[in-house]
């Protein structure tokens, strides 16, 4: 923290470290008004502030609009998505279904950790540029990853080799993006399971099952 | 709806007021909006600019559809009856079809999709701030949900499909992946080859429910 060192050796407040602060105040201030049922989209910027314990001049010291404290919340929940997803990409060997189906639960349970929040950013999106930038470069990120585990597992040969491995990422990775947002929110535990299971049974069998042509023949007609 | 002054129409002049407006959509406003998508988002649309490009008068876009919600509503329906058709293909498939039986449905799909690739985001969108476009979108899903759950459903039976999964919750997942992966993949033109884009949605409706 050098650059943080030499700021404050100026006389400066730690204003990064202020704002991070802030920032986690306002953020768990933001997630139990949406928990009450107010939408991010409505709240002022007032009863914000009111909530998270600042005034609205401190607010506007460190943000320029509630879009711009919507970025910095995304960024950070769209990071430990990523997280949680990353432990599935970083696999270098086959995962049991057990097992994927475990690491699936986690990128769930994040999800549904920020639904209600979610669902409003991403409802925000469709008018907000900036917030609609920012996911579809997460979009971007996460697709390219899962096209990489997909062509590093068909080199090391676990994955089934004619699936194409970009086009495939993408349209799972919309999948997922979709269904969280559509079928997580608002689940409850038994449900929640349900949904894990079967999305991790389709995501299992589409990259470890056998090919498709082999597929078929192993079902002769009506198996 | 708003207020209407004048009396209920009777069954009679119903039913020719909804022929003249599914005739209004099918052959002027949907292709006008689709044309005008390609330039403009639809808030940003005015009436005036789609009564121009579909060439009809004001006072009929008026009687017949009232505000640019209502309308974008009625062109919902009217793709999604084009594409549920399309898709009737695929739900009508034998239980030992074969995966090119599920190409060959796919790209149907996927053909009547893309000329209201634009028209379907926009409702998407619009979904997720007008109630009433919402009421009827999930509605739509809900409906094309079933029938992919009565597809597994029936595929399970004959034997050929898991039955480690849940019919309507597989048919959930899959349902919201098309739909939203023909609408970003319409975003990004030219960044996935077709063939390999159709290849992937094969792969995973066949390889994740065989």
């Amino acid at each position: 923290m050098t650059d943080a060192g030499w700021r404050s050796s100026r006389g400066r407040p730690d204003s990064r470290g202020r704002r991070a602060d802030i920032r986690e105040r306002l953020i768990a201030a933001v997630e139990s008004l949406a928990a009450e049922g107010v939408s991010y989209s409505t709240v002022t910027v007032e009863r914000l502030a009111a909530t998270a314990g600042i005034s609205r001049a401190t607010f506007y010291i460190y943000f320029e609009s509630k879009a711009d404290l919507a970025e910095a919340w995304l960024s950070e929940t769209l990071h430990d998505l990523a997280t949680a997803a990353s432990r599935w990409q970083q696999l270098d060997a086959m995962p049991s279904l057990d097992r994927l189906t475990l690491l699936v639960g986690d990128v769930l349970d994040v999800y549904a950790a920020h639904a209600a929040l979610l669902v409003a950013v991403q409802t925000e999106a469709t008018q907000h540029s900036g917030l609609r930038h920012q996911l579809a470069e997460a979009a971007d990120v996460a697709i390219a990853a899962i096209g990489e585990h997909i062509a590093a597992g068909q080199v090391a040969g676990h994955v089934d080799p004619s699936i194409p491995p970009r086009e495939t990422a993408a349209w799972l990775y919309w999948m997922v993006e979709r269904g969280m947002r559509q079928l997580v929110s608002g689940a409850d535990v038994a449900r929640k399971r349900e949904l894990r299971d079967n999305l991790a049974s389709i995501l299992w069998h589409v990259l470890h099952g056998p090919p498709m042509a082999a597929a078929a023949s192993a079902h002769p007609a009506a198996g | 709806m708003p207020a209407v002054s004048s009396p209920e129409p009777t069954p009679a002049t119903r039913s020719r007021r909804e022929l003249e407006r599914s005739r209004l959509v099918t052959q002027h406003l949907l292709p006008a909006v689709d044309r005008l998508l390609a330039g403009e988002t639809y808030p940003a649309l005015t009436v005036e600019q789609i009564v121009v490009e579909a060439a009809i008068s004001r006072s009929t876009f008026y009687k017949y559809f009232g505000d640019k919600a209502t309308l974008l509503q009625a062109l919902l329906s009217e793709v999604m009856a084009d594409i549920f058709q399309a898709t009737q293909r695929l739900w009508q498939l034998a239980p030992d079809a074969s995966p090119d039986d599920l190409r060959d449905a796919f790209r149907g799909i996927f053909a009547t999709h893309a000329p209201h690739a634009n028209l379907m985001r926009a409702i998407a969108d619009a979904a997720s701030h007008d109630p009433a476009t919402e009421r009827e979108f999930l509605a739509l899903i809900e409906s094309g949900t079933a029938n992919n759950a009565e597809y597994i459903r029936a595929g399970q039976k004959a034997g050929v499909l898991r039955s480690d999964l849940d019919p309507l919750v597989a048919a959930q997942w899959l349902t919201w992946m098309v739909e939203h992966s023909l609408a970003q993949g319409s975003l990004r033109p030219g960044e996935f080859d077709p063939e390999r884009f159709l290849q992937a949605a094969v792969a995973i409706f066949w390889k994740g429910l065989h």
